[in-house]
């Protein structure tokens, strides 16, 4: 009840309070010739026009950024209709959309700079992930609905391109920081400089916490001690989120060229409820990332046609930090018969398990656009794609000695099984060469086709073609009607096609990729220059899903192209200018999706989600921000015997404070209310090993300065 | 004199171009402390005056909150560029060393140098006949006994490229819309409207209508407000601000050096134009090379 009486009076106040403008008359003068103020900072190149897509999208600014508190893009993802952010058990986000969920969220195509960030094991952004700060970025583009017609693998139930600040918006150098709840601390700094025809900028921001306040009350080594008798478990306990951060974007702006390079380094990364879903707050994982991307651009490389050429590397580790304890010391670990009699006994130094992976992505293409036809807008491209997993290193305490190839028992060291066969995951690479083509085509005033077919050939898999078509038509002044239709894959990553020695899942290289085929309706309708209301409808039909089925041994599963999902659903997205100052929007999405397999519904998606926020700028000195998420009907697996996850509504507050033209504070609330709000651990047979599933952080406060010099 | 000049208050002073002991007149732009991003657009005016000026310039930024006394020291005997209409109807053209040249300010003030941000006429006529070179007739709604446009100018910028221009009248915004809501009943294919540089009479409620009935008879709407073009007018031109520091710039140092003769305002030459691409394809507008060359920036369909 009180959370409700603060979102009534959180929402409300503005609304009986007259806004105090404060735009002084030269402000005034100056609006007379640009209309206002969005438009005075395209004019003067800070923040780019919204490019149009033919696509059911949403693009959030850094100045929206920035409104909301986020720190991190999961929040910032969060408040995009359609698209929740649940989490795994070693709490890496997962970006559902309409109700798209799977264990490592490889169906969600994130890109920086328009870069894939996909590795190859899992096909998500890195297991040890330790997330994204969001001061370097300038604006994400999030296309719900597939894009391989474009962008090829991956872009399946969604694409998530994330574009940072170029030296233009970096023009005056700028600092910050922040502090609060958890011992989180952050600090940022960019600047940046021209010389002729050059220009250049750095971003660099530093990043740690402890991450969360919440606990899991038991986890799977609760379920091994009920079964076994130890009793070793160290849940209840805090989830394991800790991580330091420090990320470095850096780019050159020369004539044509663009030269970006940067490095994400994640230390200290805790695994979250743990690898094996057993606490461990001494697990650590550590990453290292470097990227480099290059492009040109010639506006007039042939008659009437562009092209730009562009070329990217992308070096990625998944590392741990000493030895990763996956179960504690005295526990016999998951070494059971099917009647619970432990094989090895017990292990005096706990289940030890350190896998360490190195991959490197390098691209290289060119896109064209030619206008020379009338009435249509040509683009065409093609490019190479290498990937490999050049390195895989693991030691271990179980499993086969690789030089006696006798078990290793309990009490025996750790093992080097790196460079044998009994690693967990084979070293190899693959190919990757496409082409597609696109056209835009306006047939007749106010109707626009959008055409496109793009064929990939991978060396690992074979080849997939995905077409799209998208009409969109300018039905009314104030109405724009969109009908989309869109086929997209999503490659096997290597953990599905190249997983071995692994005592419960095998990979399998005879793999199909998994398909999509999605269809859409929305509509833009302006019923006044203060109101924008959008609405969609989608029906999607998710075939081959991969998935582990057990095998006729018994023992072990593989991964099979076995699962199909279709769903269907809306979203509905509403913007109200009330007055300059104050803005009030909110989205509600409903989606409804059918597991085949299992004959049931689709398990881990909210099937309901309603956000509601209230931007109000009090005057030029005070903004407050804040809002609501509600995530309702999470469904379990068909399987899972558990109570459906209970449903939360998080409220945040962003009350910020310009003291000066340089210099601004805030404070941020989280989760105001400390609402008990959980995401769905993982089912396991014969019951979850985090039964209470997976809780989030409790209220939160953080402290802001920020400066521009 | 002297209390007004009170009010003044030097926050912010940059030498931008060669030291101090350079011989020969030095430029100061003067402006008022204004939010980012209205701040940037006064920089980059001063970046392209100093550019026009060639000579020394400083940058000095008014804290018109706060007392100051010592700006008249601070400009000694600087030629003054001032920007915005607070900055230039504070300072006394008679302290000064130098006649004041004043810019960005939105309405032509007799007995000075200088630039409104008021585009000239006949840039915008040519603008309109590159991007919708099949209009033939142009209406606009004016306030009576405004000089904010050149009637006179306009009707023979208008008229040399063929364009019959339409000029109404109105006392009051209700008369306004009076004729509006009339003149758009007899429009179509081949007319246009113009909504002027700081019209008042065009709010969201006007302009709603005014917009659903280009649509629906699918004539021209543009005007010298970008927002008019998110919400649906073809296009709009809107100011080059380096450009206008630059003319300013000029004009500064031709008034040091004594080559200015008759002191004046200039309208704005240098715009840039924003187009919407929804309405160019609703009016079946193909852009051509030659048209784009003329837009600047293109608010997409969305």
């Amino acid at each position: 009840m009180n959370r409700m009486i603060g979102l009534v009076v959180g929402i409300c106040i503005p609304v009986f309070c007259l806004a105090n403008d404060e735009v002084s008359l030269d402000e005034a003068n100056v609006l007379d010739f640009y209309g206002d103020e969005d438009f005075i900072s395209i004019a003067i190149g800070e923040v780019q026009p919204i490019a149009k897509a033919p696509a059911v999208a949403s693009v959030i600014t850094a100045a929206e950024i920035k409104r909301l508190g986020a720190k991190d893009i999961d929040q910032i993802l969060e408040v995009v209709p359609g698209l929740h952010v649940a989490r795994s058990a070693i709490y890496d986000p997962l970006y559902n959309f309409r109700g798209i969920h799977s264990d490592f969220n490889p169906q969600v195509l994130v890109l920086v700079n328009g870069v894939p960030l996909s590795n190859l094991f899992h096909g998500d952004r890195n297991l040890v992930w330790g997330g994204m700060p969001v001061e370097a970025i300038s604006r994400i583009e999030i296309i719900r609905g597939p894009g391989s017609a474009l962008y090829g693998a991956d872009a399946f139930a969604g694409v998530i391109n994330i574009v940072t600040k170029t030296p233009k918006e970096l023009e005056k150098p700028a600092a910050g920081m922040s502090a609060g709840s958890f011992a989180t601390r952050q600090v940022w700094a960019s600047g940046a400089g021209t010389s002729g025809d050059l220009n250049y900028s750095a971003f660099i921001e530093l990043g740690k916490t402890d991450g969360s306040d919440a606990s899991i009350t038991a986890d799977g080594q609760s379920f091994f001690d009920f079964i076994t008798g130890t009793s070793v478990s160290n849940a209840p306990g805090r989830v394991n989120l800790s991580r330091d951060n420090l990320d470095l974007r850096l780019q050159a702006d020369y004539k044509k060229f663009i030269l970006r390079a940067g490095a994400q380094i994640r230390k200290n990364i805790g695994d979250g409820a743990g690898a094996a879903q057993v606490l461990n707050r001494d697990n650590k994982f550590e990453s290292e990332r470097y990227n480099i991307d290059f492009s040109y651009l010639e506006e007039e490389f042939l008659p009437d046609t562009s092209v730009k050429f562009h070329a990217s590397y992308y070096q990625t580790s998944q590392q741990v930090d000493g030895q990763f304890v996956l179960y504690p010391p005295g526990s016999t670990g998951p070494f059971l018969t099917p009647t619970g009699i432990p094989i090895f006994g017990i292990f005096p130094d706990g289940v030890i398990g350190s896998p360490e992976i190195f991959e490197n992505h390098s691209r290289a293409g060119f896109t064209a656009k030619y206008d020379g036809i009338r009435k249509h807008d040509i683009s065409f491209g093609s490019g190479y794609y290498h990937g490999e997993i050049d390195r895989v290193t693991e030691e271990k305490n179980f499993g086969i000695n690789p030089v006696t190839l006798l078990p290793i028992l309990p009490g025996d060291p750790v093992v080097d099984v790196s460079d044998t066969p009994f690693v967990f995951l084979t070293e190899d690479q693959r190919e990757n060469t496409y082409i597609y083509v696109q056209d835009v085509w306006r047939f007749a005033n106010d109707w626009e086709l959008t055409a496109g077919l793009r064929y990939d050939d991978y060396s690992d898999f074979g080849s997939t073609t995905n077409p799209r078509l998208a009409l969109v038509w300018s039905t009314s002044y104030q109405l724009t009607t969109k009908f989309l239709y869109g086929e997209a894959f999503r490659a096997p990553s290597f953990a599905q096609t190249r997983a071995i020695n692994n005592p419960l899942i095998l990979g399998n290289l005879d793999l199909k990729p998994e398909e999509i085929k999605s269809y859409e309706l929305a509509f833009d309708y302006r019923p006044s220059y203060d109101i924008t209301l959008n609405m969609n409808f989608f029906y999607y039909d998710w075939s081959d899903i991969i998935q582990f089925i057990p095998d006729s041994s018994g023992s072990t599963r593989t991964a099979q192209n076995a699962g199909e999902q279709n769903g269907k659903g809306l979203e509905f997205e509403a913007k109200w200018t009330i007055t300059d100052s104050l803005k009030f929007s909110g989205n509600f999405a409903w989606q409804d999706s059918y597991d085949e397999l299992a004959a049931a519904d689709a398990a881990n998606s909210p099937e309901k989600q309603l956000y509601l926020r209230t931007d109000w700028q009090i005057n030029n000195r005070w903004r407050i921000n804040m809002q609501a998420n509600w995530v309702m009907d999470r469904n379990r697996a068909a399987d899972d015997l558990r109570d459906p996850v209970g449903d939360y509504v998080l409220f945040d507050m962003n009350i910020r404070n310009k003291l000066s033209e340089n210099m601004e504070i805030a404070l941020i609330i989280n989760n105001l209310f400390g609402e008990d709000a959980f995401e769905p651990s993982p089912n396991a047979m014969p019951s979850p090993f985090i039964p209470n599933d997976l809780p989030l952080a409790g209220r939160s406060f953080l402290g802001e300065i920020r400066y521009k010099f | 004199m002297v209390a007004m000049m009170l009010v003044l208050q030097p926050a912010f002073s940059l030498e931008t171009t060669a030291e101090k002991g350079t011989p020969g007149p030095r430029l100061a732009v003067v402006f008022p402390e204004v939010r980012q991003p209205f701040l940037k657009v006064y920089h980059t005016i001063a970046e392209g005056a100093a550019e026009g000026f060639g000579g020394p310039t400083s940058q000095i930024i008014l804290d018109l909150k706060k007392p100051a006394n010592d700006l008249e020291s601070r400009i000694g005997n600087h030629m003054v560029v001032a920007l915005g209409g607070r900055g230039v109807t504070q300072l006394d053209p008679v302290e000064l060393a130098h006649p004041l040249v004043v810019g960005a300010v939105s309405r032509r003030i007799p007995g000075v140098y200088g630039m409104s941000m008021v585009p000239e006429e006949s840039v915008i006529v040519t603008k309109l006949h590159a991007l919708a070179p099949e209009t033939g007739r142009v209406f606009v709604v004016v306030r009576a006994n405004d000089n904010i446009i050149d009637l006179k100018s306009a009707q023979l910028a208008f008229n040399h490229l063929g364009i019959q221009l339409v000029i109404h009248e109105a006392e009051d915004l209700r008369a306004a819309a009076v004729i509006y809501r009339k003149v758009i009943r007899s429009l179509g294919p081949g007319d246009a409207v113009w909504i002027p540089s700081g019209d008042r009479f065009v709010g969201n409620a006007l302009l709603s209508i005014l917009l659903q009935a280009s649509w629906k008879s699918e004539f021209v709407v543009f005007s010298s407000n970008p927002t008019h073009v998110k919400r649906g007018a073809l296009f709009s031109v809107y100011p080059d601000n380096f450009q206008m520091g630059v003319r300013l710039g000029e004009l500064a140092r031709k008034v040091a050096e004594g080559g200015q003769q008759q002191a004046g305002m200039e309208p704005l030459q240098s715009v840039f134009v924003t187009l919407n691409e929804r309405t160019s394809n609703h009016l079946g507008i193909l852009l051509t090379d030659d048209m784009k060359e003329h837009i600047d920036l293109v608010l997409p369909a969305r």
